[in-house]
């Protein structure tokens, strides 16, 4: 249509000049002229027409939604013109870059790399034009051999394929990528099944390398290549938009509205909004009354405090599926505005699971709840916040909702889309006579870390993406429930080199808190310092980062968790070694201390002793305490015999927190 | 060429009249174009930051609209000056009129925004576009009417 109007436009200026040219008639003349507005005006009216596909060329060929989908969901690039800010501010979070195709553009990873191997297994990079390859193990194989009713029909070796790379997920601080295993008569399974296989390496966007994906969360160490993920069946749920998995007959045929967590995973499907405002008259009267919702979409802000904080907990949450049949066929049924209850089971800590759902699920995933939840109920795999506001009385009892803090546009900083520059401001907001107490209440220097609301009610007890978060179950600091079921406070997450036993006078002191009973190790030794030695891997990994957290060096000096962290960097798990390097990084003598996390405990022998001549040599310097408490004594040498005792006693038992 | 000093007194008052208003809106208008260059070299975030979108169109679309049509009052002008006969007086209030409705509508449209919809100002253009197109037709028709 575009090309006939160009070419019709271009004729008529031609005639004009032959004509012109020629003596041409006034009236002629007229009759051309208005002929060539016409055409303007065509040519504008065409232009303007909704486009039959807004999502062309964002979302893979295969995945593009289908007429059901379309009818429903819109995709976010039909938002921006009439929501210009928003679209911005929502390119610019990361929730808009969480799923895209895999281009030069979104790329980070460096498929020019060759080969890589691991447990065994030799993967192939490499670029062809503008697309992405690999040669590998068939991640299929793996996924399919965790299922019983597949492995007899499986071989017995991993059968290699050559497959590109379609889409990726995550944008800054990691990249995982997803193959469609190729088509083709001659495949070990089925030719394509049109599942989108995870690859078993992931790019660190910030150290800018590749590491096998199983090394990218806190799970057991293992020889073994765990199986990757399945896009259809689990990373959609939550990084796409109106995603349908269609599994019929163990063969997908997924198609998805908008990739990403684009505008429609908050605001509902947006087709109905979008008809309705093509009418000027009725935008500029929702203009007018700028008061007035807009009953053709929802907006978190303007819904009751429950259904709000549900947007969010409909990713931000562990939770499942509860009519799994319903949602292998049309995906996830929770639309924004709902009663999450109604096709969700979002599930806190319980000791005694009864929600069948859950029930269902810990069979398949047996320390679903072992690995998710400190024992006292908190929990502590990042990006499950919601559950965290369950069990807050900020929420359950006051107004709080996720937007009190957060905002999705008008936010201060994309890494963690604050509302305000000040952490504190949303407490204060509702707790102005506790905030007025200052020092009285919080027992610290005005403005040091230790006033700060946060830093206290909302410690960094959560995990994932290699760093500790902020709960959100918002809470008091209490030695008893750290002694109790082993999840750090807030007290000896900045005074490192303190004991639980301070920690429970002080909270004793200030706060009439009860002590609990303590054993000798609790009362003399350093709370981190035992949560890094003989702690489970959740507190480990959370020790080795305060230890490097520089507002606990601000509190507990930098001169002495160097030999400790060095001890780290040969936990089993590779998270903690990655933790304890990086956190060894931040102490004086070690900032270019080279580390490779990727290796196994028996590999990192040699780093080991290098890390701890390093601060043999450079100790005098740089030590600020000689105290049992850290494992030193008044001469600044390490209790070597009581590390080795409380290390024998480390809690092996195998810990998964994966986000 | 015809002197209308000497020929036709209104066409010599409307030649003045529309190159007092053609230059002094050019005057206007491109100093509204130093403005919006001001405002990008000054970053100014109320008109460059990403929600600010539609303010940018409009006031762009209000220099360009005022700088171009106080060159068509200079061109009537100059057509004027030719032929004394052409444009009369309701095509002089037509595009006097157009000159001062479309890009105040486009000011005061860029001035309060609402998202991707520019503020009710822009209710101004339309009237000031048609005005625009009467009096151009008029002035088209007249110079075509003598058969020149």
């Amino acid at each position: 249509m575009e090309f006939l109007l160009v070419l019709t436009a271009l004729a008529a200026g031609l005639l004009v000049v032959l004509r012109l040219r020629s003596g041409v008639s006034p009236g002629n003349l007229e009759i051309l002229l208005a002929g060539a507005c016409s055409m303007l005006w065509l040519a504008g009216f065409t232009a303007m027409r909704p486009r039959p596909d807004p999502l062309a060329g964002k979302i893979p060929a295969a995945l593009a939604p289908a007429e059901d989908l379309q009818e429903r969901f819109v995709g976010s690039a039909s938002c921006r013109s009439c929501h210009p800010g928003e679209h911005a501010s929502w390119r610019g979070s990361y929730h808009s870059s969480m799923t895209q195709p895999a281009t030069p553009a979104t790329v980070l990873g460096d498929f020019t790399v060759g080969e890589l191997s691991d447990r065994g297994r030799i993967t192939r990079f490499w670029q062809k034009d503008d697309t992405f390859w690999v040669e590998t193990a068939d991640p299929l194989w793996d996924f399919l051999s965790r299922n019983p009713k597949a492995r007899s029909r499986i071989p017995d070796q991993p059968p290699r394929l050559t497959a590109q790379v379609v889409m990726l997920t995550g944008s800054h601080h990691l990249q995982t990528y997803w193959i469609r295993r190729p088509a083709g008569e001659d495949t070990w399974w089925r030719p394509d099944d049109g599942a989108y296989q995870q690859l078993p390496w992931v790019w660190l966007v910030e150290e800018g390398r590749w590491i096998p994906t199983q090394d990218s969360f806190v799970t057991p160490a293992t020889h073994k290549v765990l199986p990757g993920l399945q896009w259809n069946t689990s990373c959609n749920q939550c990084h796409s938009v109106g995603t349908r998995p269609h599994l019929a007959n163990d063969r997908f045929d997924t198609r998805t509205a908008d990739l990403g967590i684009a505008c429609e995973a908050c605001h509902g499907p947006g087709a109905a909004h979008v008809a309705a405002n093509r009418s000027p008259l009725r935008r500029y009267l929702q203009h007018l009354d700028g008061e007035a919702a807009d009953p053709t979409i929802v907006n978190p802000a303007r819904l009751p405090k429950d259904r709000s904080t549900m947007v969010c907990g409909q990713c931000h949450s562990f939770h499942k599926e509860l009519d799994m049949t319903r949602w292998r066929e049309e995906g996830v049924l929770y639309r924004a505005g709902d009663d999450i209850a109604e096709t969700k089971g979002v599930f806190t800590y319980t000791t005694e699971p009864t929600h069948p759902r859950l029930l269902e699920h810990l069979k398949v995933e047996h320390d679903a709840l072992a690995g998710r939840f400190w024992k006292d109920g908190t929990i502590r795999v990042a990006g499950r916040e919601y559950t965290g506001l369950l069990e807050s009385a900020c929420h359950t009892e006051g107004e709080m909702t996720c937007l009190s803090c957060h905002a999705m546009h008008d936010y201060v900083s994309a890494s963690d889309q604050l509302n305000d520059r000040d952490d504190d401001a949303s407490c204060v907001r509702c707790h102005p006579a506790i905030a007025a107490q200052g020092t009285a209440h919080h027992h610290h220097p005005a403005d040091s870390s230790g006033a700060s609301c946060v830093n206290c009610h909302m410690p960094h007890t959560t995990w994932g993406l290699f760093t500790a978060m902020h709960s959100h179950r918002i809470d008091s600091p209490s030695a008893t429930v750290s002694a109790s079921t082993g999840r750090p406070n807030a007290c000896n997450q900045c005074h490192v080199d303190q004991t639980l036993g301070w920690a429970a006078d002080r909270l004793a002191d200030w706060y009439d808190h009860p002590v609990p009973d303590l054993d000798a190790d609790q009362r003399t030794l350093s709370a981190t310092v035992l949560w890094l030695v003989r702690g489970d891997a959740a507190q480990r990994v959370l020790a080795a980062w305060t230890l490097g957290w520089p507002t606990a060096h601000e509190a507990s000096g930098t001169g002495w968790q160097a030999p400790l962290l060095a001890r780290a960097l040969v936990d089993p798990y590779a998270v903690i070694r990655k933790t304890a390097a990086a956190s060894l990084r931040t102490l004086p003598g070690f900032d270019d201390f080279e580390f490779d996390f990727v290796p196994f405990p028996q590999q990192q022998l040699g780093k080991l002793r290098e890390a701890e001549e390093r601060w043999r040599v450079g100790r005098d310097a740089w030590l600020d305490r000689r105290d049992t408490r850290v494992l030193l004594d008044e001469d600044g040498e390490q209790l070597a015999d009581l590390l080795d005792e409380l290390g024998r006693q480390r809690d092996d038992t195998p810990v998964r927190i994966i986000e | 060429m015809s002197d209308p000093s000497t020929t036709d007194k209104p066409a010599v008052d409307l030649v003045a009249r529309h190159l007092r208003i053609g230059w002094w809106g050019l005057l206007v208008f491109l100093s509204l174009g130093l403005v919006l260059e001001a405002l990008h070299g000054l970053k100014v975030g109320a008109y460059l930051d990403a929600d600010q979108e539609t303010r940018r169109l409009m006031w762009r679309l209000a220099h360009a609209h005022g700088t171009l049509l106080s060159l068509v009052h200079l061109a009537l002008a100059a057509t004027v000056a030719q032929r004394p006969g052409v444009g009369g007086a309701l095509a002089s209030r037509c595009l006097t009129a157009s000159l001062v409705l479309m890009p105040a509508g486009f000011l005061l449209g860029g001035a309060w925004t609402h998202g991707g919809d520019p503020g009710l100002g822009i209710s101004l253009v339309p009237p000031g576009g048609l005005l625009l197109l009467v009096a151009v037709g008029g002035v088209a028709r007249g110079v075509t009417g003598r058969g020149n």
